[in-house]
């Protein structure tokens, strides 16, 4: 057999044909990807805030959240069994603020504001030897919230853990344990979105061994749509 | 006659008004008792109800059974037919019906918007067209994973009040009503308690209960209806009205007939001993010599029915005898004076003169024939003349005039309660001023008048009037009197009134005392 020169294989159709195929399957592959393991435009940034995080988890500066978590949903609600009917939105939210309420509701602010359910919980995060660690209040309440979200699954949590004031130390390290509790207790990855922590500022400790951290959810329904 | 007409009419009204008043008040407070009991009932059934069907949700969530197994159906099942007001129980998973039992389609009710979300965790839909299943609106509650339909016409259970049209509130919302379509105001927009709609006919009760959640039972009945229902109550009353008038009326026809006839016979009796005159000793301060008296009328019925001076005055103006009265009182006090002053000559007899004496000389001419008959100086007596009737008469200011020019001394009696100012009592010539008793009541107290008296001394003064204080009881009356320049008195604390013959006794009594010590001694 004669080694296959360019100038051959452009002149067979054969071949022509089996390179588009191949060239259709490939970007058709990449098209079903998920997009959480797509990095976006946004999220090329955060590698370093990525570090610890369970594979899947979105992460996004604060000024793209609005925008990211609402692609999240568009995606999400193109995938069918992870999303509601549309006109169940609202019954699917009040059930979950009920749900919300009888788990954690003694013990978090939790408000509704149209499609979404805001909830801010005021915890501690201590850092020793060992590592960094949540009260174990927080631990707790982190682990009921996961619960719900398991049963309430149709719907992207954006996660953004902040400290109490501006005189606590910066949490960075404190937003994985959150979104890995949460993981954890079994909700879905792809269905979280982390807000990136800012960039430390001069004035602020880098670190303490123990900081008040204010961890605020937002839940968003993921309604079913139409695939294009 | 008249008077007792208008008394009669005016008994009438007040009677039948007080009546209709009262049975309009009691109609109504029954009727906020039918109400309120009613409301009462329904708060404690909504409250029961709500507490019931979320404990019962809240059982079904921690049974610790395979969901939708049989075992978990009939646990539904069961919690279902224990409870009247159920009419389905489902198990979710999130927006996803799994399962249930009752009366709903197997994908349940997804209303879109839920009424209350409480702090408890228990979701909870007010009855809707969303709801609606059935042609029944329900009430849907979920906690947890299950839910329960309820039919809410089942929580307005008006009992015997069903003939009313009702709605009810829970927490602020509208629950149930019967009819179902009924119209009635908003809650916050009446008053609790029984209210009259006027524009549409109809008594309208708001009656609240505020224990688990606030319940609000709005009750609406027609006038025609409601009056009908008192019907017996109100001919009940119109009977007693009748019954009660006819009694007023009885008692007016009577006491005229008594007054009437208490006139007549007070007419007769001025001409008989029954009538008679008792003596009041007038004591100077200063000594407690007995310087004088007053006369009172007395007047004792043939039967030894003894009649008060506050009841036969009355009755002789009323029946114009009242200068027949000075008249006879004149008559026996000039007798009496007569023998009086065969042991005492210098002494005098006070006699009290009516407004009605004032009016005419009639009474003068009896006072100047008497005297002479008796032959007697005028100044044996002294003529008292209340307050009230020097009000306003020229003809009166003339008699007084011509009582003094004759010799008698002229007292105004009463003085204080009526409205004589200092400058009105300077046109009529007097000589005596006599301080009412409720100013010498008053003396030592914190009672307003206590200040007055003083006031009325002065002004007797400014009038160079002699100054008699009446009804004095105490001793200490007496030294605050003296102390104020007040030289006479009279009062229990010297003598009560006496009839002629003991009023002779206490004369001569003081003839043999040595005279009382001053205060200021």
């Amino acid at each position: 057999m004669q080694p296959s020169t360019p100038g051959k294989w452009r002149r067979n159709p054969k071949v022509l044909v089996c390179l588009a195929l191949g060239c259709l399957v490939t970007l058709s592959s990449c098209s079903l990807v998920h997009p959480g393991n797509v990095a976006t435009k946004e999220s090329v940034p955060q590698k370093s805030a990525s570090a610890g995080l369970p594979p899947g988890v979105h992460i996004v500066d604060a000024a793209a959240v609005e925008q990211e978590s609402q692609r999240m949903v568009a995606t999400l609600g193109r995938g069918g069994h992870e999303s509601i009917v549309a006109s169940d939105e609202g019954y699917y939210l009040d059930v979950l603020q009920g749900r919300l309420q009888q788990a954690v509701g003694g013990r978090v602010d939790i408000r509704r504001d149209g499609q979404t359910i805001s909830l801010e919980i005021l915890g501690r995060m201590t850092t020793d030897t060992s590592g960094a660690r949540l009260d174990p209040v927080t631990e707790d309440i982190l682990t009921q919230f996961g619960r719900v979200l398991v049963e309430y699954h149709a719907t992207v949590v954006t996660v953004q853990v902040l400290a109490a004031s501006a005189t606590d130390a910066e949490p960075s390290s404190a937003a994985p344990i959150v979104v890995r509790r949460l993981v954890q207790e079994g909700a879905a990855s792809m269905h979280l979105l982390l807000v990136a922590p800012g960039p430390a500022r001069a004035d602020k400790p880098k670190s303490a061994s123990s900081t008040d951290i204010r961890i605020a959810f937002k839940i968003q329904p993921i309604p079913r749509t139409q695939r294009q | 006659m008249f008077g007792a007409a208008i008394a009669a009419l005016f008994g009438i009204t007040v009677v039948f008004s007080s009546l209709l008043w009262l049975l309009w008040r009691e109609s109504v407070a029954s009727e906020a008792a039918v109400a309120g009991g009613l409301a009462a009932a329904l708060g404690r059934a909504v409250d029961n109800t709500f507490e019931d069907a979320r404990r019962m949700l809240a059982g079904l969530d921690e049974l610790q059974i395979p969901r939708c197994s049989e075992e978990h159906l009939r646990a539904m099942q069961d919690a279902a037919i224990s409870r009247p007001y159920v009419r389905a129980i489902g198990y979710w998973q999130a927006a996803r019906r799994m399962c249930g039992v009752g009366l709903l389609p197997s994908q349940g009710l997804k209303p879109e918007h839920a009424d209350r979300v409480y702090s408890s965790g228990v979701v909870a839909w007010w009855p809707s067209p969303q709801t609606e299943y059935g042609g029944v609106q329900l009430f849907l509650m979920r906690f947890g994973d299950h839910d329960v339909a309820i039919d809410p016409r089942l929580l307005l259970d008006m009992g015997s009040a069903q003939d009313r049209e009702a709605v009810l509130w829970v927490d602020h919302l509208r629950m149930s009503a019967s009819p179902w379509d009924v119209a009635l105001p908003l809650p916050e927009s009446l008053p609790l308690g029984v209210s009259i709609d006027r524009v549409h006919g109809r008594l309208i009760s708001r009656f609240s209960h505020n224990d688990l959640l606030p319940v609000d039972v709005l009750a609406s009945e027609s006038m025609d209806t409601f009056l009908q229902r008192h019907s017996i109550v109100l001919f009940a009353g119109a009977a007693l009205g009748l019954l009660l008038a006819a009694g007023w009326i009885y008692l007016i026809l009577r006491f005229s007939r008594q007054r009437l006839s208490l006139a007549s016979e007070l007419r007769q009796a001025l001409s008989t001993p029954g009538f008679g005159v008792k003596y009041q000793p007038v004591i100077e301060l200063a000594t407690g010599k007995c310087v004088g008296a007053e006369g009172l009328a007395r007047w004792e019925r043939e039967n030894g029915e003894r009649v008060s001076p506050g009841i036969f005055v009355p009755v002789a103006e009323e029946a114009g005898l009242i200068q027949d009265l000075t008249r006879a009182v004149l008559r026996i006090a000039i007798r009496d004076a007569s023998q009086i002053r065969e042991e005492f000559p210098d002494f005098g007899i006070n006699v009290n003169l009516s407004a009605d004496d004032l009016k005419n000389d009639r009474t003068d001419r009896e006072l100047v024939k008497l005297l002479e008959a008796a032959r007697l100086s005028p100044g044996a007596i002294k003529l008292e003349i209340t307050e009230r009737a020097l009000i306003n008469s020229d003809v009166s200011r003339a008699l007084i005039r011509e009582f003094r020019r004759r010799g008698h001394q002229v007292a105004i009696d009463d003085f204080g309660t009526g409205y004589c100012s200092l400058a009105y009592l300077q046109t009529f010539d007097l000589d005596v001023l006599k301080i009412d008793k409720s100013f010498v009541d008053a003396i030592g107290t914190e009672a307003a008048t206590s200040q007055v008296i003083v006031h009325v001394i002065e002004m007797a003064k400014s009038l160079h009037l002699d100054t008699v204080a009446e009804g004095i009881e105490t001793l200490e009356q007496v030294d605050w009197l003296t102390q104020h320049g007040v030289r006479l008195g009279q009062g229990f604390l010297f003598s009560r009134p006496l009839m002629l013959g003991e009023f002779l006794q206490f004369l001569r009594a003081q003839v043999h005392q040595p005279e009382r010590a001053t205060h200021a001694a």
